[in-house]
């Protein structure tokens, strides 16, 4: 154990001294959380957003419900404290089309000459202009208009029915005598039922909508928070992975690999130092990564020192930092050189980051990744360590995910021990 | 196979077998069966169809230095590793004192410096030494001075805080020796440990080597240089194609494989005929052209009191005298075909 001792503090300092692998294990990872945190998520994300709304208003109706209505209740429209709508008035459709093919507004309303007249009367034409101001923005715009529009529509078909249902009741008085009287019942009866079913033409279904995200996601803090966690991630595995492949084959192309092997070095010790170099090496740059989100970016990270879950996350770092070592170490006869093997590491590490659900959500993959990402046990790792230190989950939230990767990371290490051992033996031999 | 030993003090290391219990028998009252330090015995080494070495047995009983010459791709680097333990031998056996080479407590008694030097570039000096120390349990206060002593005679001290990416090609290999001497290992295994100094320095590795040997201790070496060979060797074993093709010391290569010894002597106004024909009757062969005479024998310190005297008696006037031995290059190049330096 000394000798793996030894052997692990040379090889951290070593990396450490590497100013390439330094780029990879901590400026590339707090680049991204850094540019997450300012661009992706910048402050002010996570409340609701406000879109600049261009309005053509050439409505004419001199009635209560009209355009310029429309145009009021939209410029005050308020969420979670957040004015929605930010309403430009224009004069002409050119200007308005010119503004949203420039990206300077999020969409258009054209009211058209009559509007109030027949959202009163009849059926009432709107024409919405849909632009991009970026890759995401049309579809969220799209969908605040939809439904802004569709309540708005909803509340005139509510009232134009009450207003129906009035008229209906004044004239079967007028008709028929007092339907009031207690005495006729029946008719009483039917208009209560002939109410409800009018308004339910109206609104047939009418659905209540409450936001309940999960505590990690509610906030920008906790956003980062998860950003965070996958930046660690993502460092996990291109450079478990690439370090996984390479260690062999550099220590082999230096001329270490067979003066260590000389000494009284056992080829298990050897093998044990470099797994430990590398969760050192992940754990200094998850700490890093963890102070940059936290304080550099806000990010809210939950840790207790005396909830035994909180440290178990950290044991978790740790996991996921083997389970990827591991699954370099199998991938290490595929490369003939360092290099290659490093290579090799690096982008299937980036590309499992972006595709395994461990960079970026699950619920943004294509339908096909989702199996990776569902069934890829670091994945699981880095899951309890969200569940737990950016959701605060409890064990039996994340009680299969923490079963799942120990028994994934035995499968996977024990493998990668004989496959190194064979390699090993298979270099010294050369 | 076993030597026997008589109990004495000359061999410290071999009395320490004893005390780690290594497999001994007592023969008879008073002398025990010790094992041979190194023993290789019929290694073949086979990669894919083709053969390192084929059937190579070398043994060493008692400390001394034993130098592995050969031309490049001989199997020199092959059979050390096979000894060292690193690689394993397609057949044949090894033991280090009686023992499993890949025995961590075999290893800890070997030093090792390899012709890749096996440094980490990124690491100083005193680092790399002091990495190697821990491996070897060399107490990190006694490695400290050990590596101050060692960098010193090598002339490296002020480096050590350097980092090894900066050194030239012969500071690594004094650092690999240090690194090899560390533990003040009982046999030594060198690769071409010179390779790549200046004379110099050269020079200075030979003491330290000679300083080792002086110590009693066991020293495998392999070379491509012949002067290291003849300076440092007690026994020699030219090794070629896979296989050892001669061992002896030095002399005893020279004068079985070597050609002649010449004493060429420089002479005023031609030689008598009648010194001439002693001169022929007393040696192997003579030849004279103008005011030289080339005259082949066996053993020249024998024979030069020899040819003066036969001159001096016949008047002949000598100008020079020179002596010419054969080197191991000689007999390298006899037995090879082919020539290692130059």
């Amino acid at each position: 154990m000394k000798r793996s001792l030894a052997l692990m503090v040379s090889e951290v300092k070593y990396t450490f001294r590497d100013k390439m692998i330094i780029f990879w294990l901590i400026a590339w990872p707090v680049f991204w959380v850094l540019m997450s945190a300012f661009i992706f998520v910048p402050p002010g994300a996570g409340q609701p957003i406000t879109l600049d709304v261009g309005v053509l208003n050439l409505d004419d109706s001199n009635i209560t419900l009209n355009g310029s209505l429309l145009v009021r209740i939209l410029s005050m429209v308020v969420y979670n404290g957040t004015k929605i709508f930010n309403i430009h008035n224009y004069t002409s459709r050119q200007a308005l089309i010119d503004d949203l093919r420039k990206g300077r507004i999020d969409a258009g309303i054209i009211i058209p000459r009559g509007f109030g007249r027949n959202a009163t009367m009849s059926v009432a034409k709107l024409e919405v202009l849909i632009g991009a101001r970026s890759l995401y923005s049309a579809s969220i715009t799209s969908g605040v208009l939809k439904g802004f529009i569709g309540e708005f529509s909803r509340r005139i078909g509510v009232r134009r029915t009450l207003t129906l249902y009035n008229y209906t009741v004044y004239y079967i008085s007028r008709f028929s005598g007092n339907y009031t009287n207690t005495t006729n019942s029946n008719m009483t009866g039917f208009l209560r039922f002939y109410k409800e079913y009018m308004i339910g033409i109206a609104v047939p279904i009418n659905a209540s909508f409450k936001d309940v995200r999960p505590p990690g996601l509610e906030t920008r803090e906790t956003i980062l928070g998860w950003i965070t966690i996958g930046a660690i991630g993502m460092v996990a595995l291109y450079t478990g992975l690439a370090y996984g492949a390479s260690i062999l084959a550099s220590e082999k192309e230096a001329g270490v690999l067979k003066r260590l092997i000389a000494t009284p070095l056992r080829e298990e010790e050897y093998l044990a130092a470099h797994s430990l170099a590398m969760m050192v090496e992940l754990g200094v740059a998850s700490i890093v990564i963890i102070i940059t989100g936290v304080y550099g970016t806000g990010a809210r990270i939950i840790f207790d020192p005396l909830n035994p879950l909180h440290w178990l996350a950290a044991g978790l770092l740790l996991v996921a930092a083997l389970q990827t070592f591991s699954i370099g170490a199998i991938m290490a006869p595929l490369a003939k050189t360092s290099k290659s093997a490093t290579g090799m590491g690096t982008s299937i590490g980036l590309i499992l980051a972006f595709l395994a659900g461990i960079w970026f959500p699950e619920s943004m993959l294509p339908p096909s990744l989702r199996p990776l990402a569902e069934y890829f046990p670091v994945t699981w790792t880095i899951k309890a360590i969200r569940q737990i230190l950016v959701y605060d989950a409890g064990w039996n939230d994340i009680s299969w995910l923490v079963i799942g990767s120990t028994v994934s990371l035995i499968a996977l290490y024990v493998a990668a021990w004989f496959i190194l051992l064979k390699l090993l033996k298979k270099y010294l031999e050369g | 196979m076993m030597k026997t030993f008589f109990c004495s003090t000359k061999h410290p290391f071999i009395i320490n077998i004893l005390i780690i219990k290594t497999i001994l028998t007592v023969p008879c009252r008073g002398a025990v069966v010790l094992p041979e330090i190194i023993e290789a015995r019929g290694i073949v080494k086979k990669y894919g169809g083709k053969y390192a070495l084929r059937g190579v047995d070398l043994v060493i009983e008692e400390p001394m230095t034993y130098a592995l010459l050969g031309p490049n791709g001989a199997g020199k680097t092959t059979l050390l590793t096979i000894i060292l333990g690193i690689a394993s031998p397609t057949s044949g056996t090894v033991r280090i004192m009686g023992r499993d080479p890949r025995d961590p407590g075999v290893r800890s008694r070997i030093g090792y410096v390899s012709q890749e030097y096996g440094l980490y570039e990124l690491l100083n000096g005193w680092e790399n030494a002091l990495l190697y120390a821990r491996l070897y349990g060399v107490p990190t206060g006694e490695a400290r001075e050990r590596i101050l002593k060692l960098a010193d005679k090598l002339g490296i001290k002020e480096a050590l805080k350097r980092r090894v990416s900066s050194y030239s090609g012969g500071m690594k290999e004094k650092l690999s020796l240090i690194i090899g001497f560390i533990h003040d290992p009982e046999i030594l295994v060198l690769d071409e440990p010179t390779t790549g100094m200046d004379p110099g320095s050269r020079r200075t590795v030979w003491e330290l080597i000679m300083e080792e040997k002086r110590k009693g201790k066991t020293i495998l070496l392999s070379t491509h240089y012949m002067e290291e060979a003849d300076t440092l060797a007690d026994r020699v074993g030219i090794i070629d194609s896979g296989k050892i093709i001669a061992e002896g010391s030095p002399e005893e290569l020279k004068t079985k494989y070597g050609p002649r010894s010449v004493i060429e002597v420089g002479v005023e106004d031609g030689v008598n005929p009648e010194a001439l024909k002693e001169l022929e009757s007393r040696v192997e062969k003579v030849l004279v052209s103008n005011d030289r005479l080339r005259v082949y024998v066996e053993d020249p310190d024998e024979y030069v009191p020899i040819v003066t005297n036969i001159l001096y008696r016949y008047g002949v006037r000598i100008r020079r005298l020179i002596v010419e031995k054969p080197t191991l290059e000689d007999v390298l190049l006899r037995l090879t075909g082919r020539r290692l330096e130059g």
